[in-house]
């Protein structure tokens, strides 16, 4: 089996363990990944021989200590760089998910260290009229169900566990209609310029007038009602006054 | 003396425009009505001034061709006096391009308009306060009932001086600022947008982009990113000290209802439809009398004159030029362009585009285009101008298709005169239909194709009003006489042409030639097609031909129903008009032209010989 193939199989079980916290099996893990049951028994016998997880006699398995450290490891890979990809270079998030799992097996620790310093700052400089950083949300909070926003592929058709909503701050796309909002900062780069024109800048107080079921919104900024696409209102980051 | 109106979309510069120099530019209550310059003149105490009518823009530092235009013109020292037309409800966010605009130090005024809709929304807006501040002179107007308007050119030419108001922007960037133009011989305004990364020369932006970086490095943010939070803060503290807020009448908010999904959906589709059906109705009912009323008072008489041929034909032809123009085009035309300004000036079209975002985003469009697409069903030529409000390329190309294809009110008298009329009003909304799924699955396989970004919507509402009597009927009037000037002498000419044609055995060859494609192909007689190149000068002629080939205007004792409904709909599909080909060029060159052309005459014909294929 390949390196990359053993990280995927791992970075599935955690992701697994931490979103859904219930008995995983092989045939869960053939779903999840959209892989043939057969080869997925195989294979996770191969990593069990290696000392990556365990089987308990109902035949749900758990990582060790040495296959978590792995998992671990390409799953925080996976969120710098699908932050990178998609908060900062403006992909879409399921591209920037399926591009990230492909780049996070290849990348090299120095090079992820460097990218996540990197989004820090510009997480710092997002938020210019307050200090604290969106990086931290970005890659902590942002992804609080690593099953709904797909970090894996294939595992989207889980229903996920607990709510999506987010202690700090989330985005329009998940605030509620009619009680004021201040801004936090906005991380899409291409529609900063008119939404800053507009007034949608951090510290200013909005209040989301609607929101239709696609997560269009009519926000209003300064008296005035805005209307934005939900690709748009996904970059405004907002928390509840 | 060369004078500019500046300001944000949607806050009244077109009607001040036409108030100040008589000319009738488009008005509506959508953002971006106008997209290009527009110029006019006026004779005050006997001196001419130039007024321009510019788009309106959020600030001067963008990159969309509406914020370039204003600010070279700016830039280029090309306006003598600028009047700052300001939203007196909206006027924080206004002053915010204000700040900006004050800053080239021309002579200003400041016009606060929508004054009559302060009292509405609960405030009150000191207007002295406020020109002590900025100093330089503010009025207040209400464009739409013509109170203040007269002030303007007076006031401008009296006592319009630079402002004194300038924002205190961060330490760093005055610093910056002023190293700039000591470096460089520009004035501050060209100094800060360097600074933001935008102009011309490039050794300046090179050492603009040193300064910049090192800003942004200390304070975690951009110089533009700076600059717009200070302009903003300062707009606040100038909008809190002269705006009093009083009890805001409680009233129904009508966005209740039309910006949900249930019921505004609904909605909007009664509003289309009620629309088509009304202007149906109303319009085959004018036809009926207009119609007999030419038959029996005029066709009737002429013919029982017994004159010789050639002046027989002339005379008729003249007669069923008129009869088309009139009878049938003009009750159809005139009642369309009202509903269509109703609309306009209600400001639901900006409802229909946030409701119409998603379904559009599926065919790579976003809401926004909605409007242009609406308006396609007045006219195409001004729907295809305003495209322009699309941000890319690739938009403005899939709109290009789209919008030639949506029926214009041409098409509407084509569709109500021969299927609504003679076939039946279900089946002439049912061209609609048809026509509609061809735009969504035109738009699903364009979007797929064609390369380039796709760009969300970002659009302010308009603010409901009811659309006032008077204006509706002026604006649909504007565009009527404009049929009424350039299109009934056409008419009229054409069908004389054609009736000498027809006299000397021209059309016959002609119809001879084409008859076995037209009969085989399509299933509709040969002087049916030769009728349908008549549509390539303006759509309405059409129609106009085919009644004088046909010889009557009661078209359905020479053709059958599936006749008559096929080439309706090819007609209707059929190549764009000429005027919508010349503007269509002029915004997207020629290749797109050449491809929208022969796509829509393609699918013209598949669609007319797919129905002769089923109904033989
Ligand atoms: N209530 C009220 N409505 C006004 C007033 N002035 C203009 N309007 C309406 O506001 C709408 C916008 O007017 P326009 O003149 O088209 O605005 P504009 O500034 O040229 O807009 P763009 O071309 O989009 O930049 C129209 O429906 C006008 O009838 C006013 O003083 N009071
Ligand atoms: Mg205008």
């Amino acid at each position: 089996m390949e390196s990359s193939e053993r990280e995927d199989y791992l970075e599935a079980v955690l992701v697994r363990s931490l979103a859904v916290q219930a008995h995983t099996s092989a045939k869960d893990l053939a779903a999840d990944l959209s892989i043939g049951e057969e080869t997925v028994s195989a294979d996770l016998k191969s990593l069990e021989e290696q000392g990556d997880l365990v089987f308990d006699e109902t035949g749900a398995l758990s990582l060790t200590v040495q296959g978590r450290t792995i998992a671990e490891r390409v799953l925080k890979k996976h969120r710098v760089l699908q932050c990178f990809l998609g908060e900062i270079l403006g992909m879409e998030d399921h591209a920037a998910s399926d591009e990230a799992c492909v780049l996070e097996h290849s990348i090299s620790d120095t090079a992820i260290n460097r990218i996540g310093n990197y989004v820090k700052s510009a997480g710092h400089r997002r938020n210019w009229h307050r200090g604290n950083t969106s990086y931290n949300r970005l890659i902590n909070n942002n992804i609080p169900n690593p099953v709904a926003s797909g970090l894996v592929p294939g595992m989207n058709k889980i229903p996920p566990a607990g709510t999506s909503s987010t202690p700090l701050g989330s985005t329009l796309t998940d605030a509620m209609e009619s009680v004021p909002l201040a801004v936090i900062g906005i991380t899409g780069g291409e529609y900063l310029h008119r939404l800053i024109d507009l007034g949608v800048i951090p510290g200013e107080v909005v209040i989301l007038k609607r929101r239709l079921h696609n997560n269009a919104v009519v926000l209003q900024v300064k008296e005035c009602d805005i209307a934005l696409s939900p690709e748009i209102a996904g970059t405004i980051l907002v928390e509840k006054m | 003396m060369k004078i500019g109106l500046i300001g944000n979309p949607n806050v009244g510069k077109s009607l001040i425009f036409n108030q100040l120099t008589g000319l009738g530019v488009e008005v509506s209550n959508y953002p971006g009505t106008t997209v290009g310059l527009e110029t006019g003149h006026v004779c005050y105490q006997r001196e001419k001034f130039e007024i321009c009518d510019l788009p309106g823009i959020y600030s001067l530092d963008g990159d969309s061709d509406e914020e370039k235009l204003v600010n070279g013109m700016l830039e280029r020292h090309e306006l003598d006096l600028v009047i700052a037309i300001l939203d007196a409800v909206h006027l924080e966010r206004n002053l915010y391009l204000f700040f900006q605009v004050a800053e080239y130090g021309l002579p200003l005024l400041v016009v606060l308009n929508m004054a009559d809709e302060t009292e509405k929304s609960g405030i009150s807006v000191d207007s002295q306060e406020l020109s002590k501040i900025l100093g330089c002179p503010v009025i207040m107007t209400a464009a739409i009932h013509g109170r203040g308007t007269g002030q303007i050119l007076p006031s401008a030419l009296s006592s319009a001086c630079p402002a004194i108001v300038k924002v205190a922007y961060d330490h760093h960037i005055e610093a910056a600022v002023r190293s700039i133009m000591g470096n460089f011989p520009v004035s501050r305004p060209v100094a800060i947008l360097s600074l933001e990364g935008i102009g011309a020369d490039q050794e300046m932006l090179d050492s603009s982009v040193a300064i910049a970086n090192e800003i942004e490095n200390r304070h975690k943010m951009s110089p533009r990113q700076i600059i717009s939070a200070n302009r903003h803060h300062f707009a606040e503290q100038v909008a809190g000290r002269v705006i009093t807020d009083r009890q805001k009448k409680p009233g129904f908010d009508l966005d209740r209802l039309l910006t949900k999904g249930i019921p505004g959906i609904p909605i909007m589709a009664v509003i289309l439809i009620g629309i088509l059906l009304v202007v149906f109705t109303i319009g085959s009912w004018l036809e009926g009398i207009i119609v007999f009323f030419f038959a029996s008072y005029l066709v009737a008489p002429l013919l029982s004159l017994g004159l010789p041929p050639l002046l027989q034909q002339l005379s008729i032809s003249v007669l069923l030029g008129l009869q088309a123009g009139i009878g049938i085009a003009f009750p159809f035309i005139f009642t369309f362009y009202i509903f269509i300004s109703i609309l306009e000036d209600s400001g639901y079209l900006t409802r229909a585009a946030f409701l119409a975002d998603q379904a559009m985003h599926r065919v790579g469009l976003h809401g926004q285009a909605i409007i242009p697409m609406i308006l396609g069903f007045g006219c195409t030529v001004p729907a295809v101008m305003s495209i322009r409000l699309l941000a890319s390329r690739r938009e403005r190309f899939i709109a290009s298709f789209l919008v030639t294809m949506i029926p214009c009110s041409a098409r509407t008298v084509i569709i109500a005169g021969v299927v609504a009329t003679f076939v039946g009003i279900w089946w002439a909304l049912s061209i609609y239909l048809i026509v509609f799924i061809l735009v969504v699955l035109t738009g699903l396989f364009l979007s797929r194709i064609t390369p380039g970004e796709q760009f969300g919507m970002i659009m302010e509402m308009a603010p409901l009003r009811a659309p006032q009597v008077v204006n509706v009927v002026k604006k649909s009037w504007r565009k009527i006489s404009e049929f009424l000037t350039i299109a009934m002498p056409l008419l009229i000419i054409s069908s004389v042409i054609l009736g000498l044609l027809q006299y000397y055995g021209v059309i016959l060859a002609f119809t001879n030639f084409i008859e076995p494609f037209s009969t085989m192909v399509l299933g509709i007689p040969a002087y049916a097609t030769t009728a349908l190149m008549f549509g390539i000068l303006r759509k309405e002629m059409a129609l106009g031909a085919l009644v004088v080939l046909a010889g009557t205007p009661a078209l359905n004792t020479v053709m059958t129903n599936v006749q008559l409904y096929t080439w309706a709909i090819i007609s209707v599909l059929f190549v764009p008009c000429i005027s919508t080909i010349a503007v269509l060029y002029r915004q997207m060159g020629l290749k797109t032209v050449v491809l929208v052309t022969t796509y829509t005459v393609i699918l013209g014909i598949v669609i007319g010989a797919g129905i002769h294929l089923a109904f033989p």
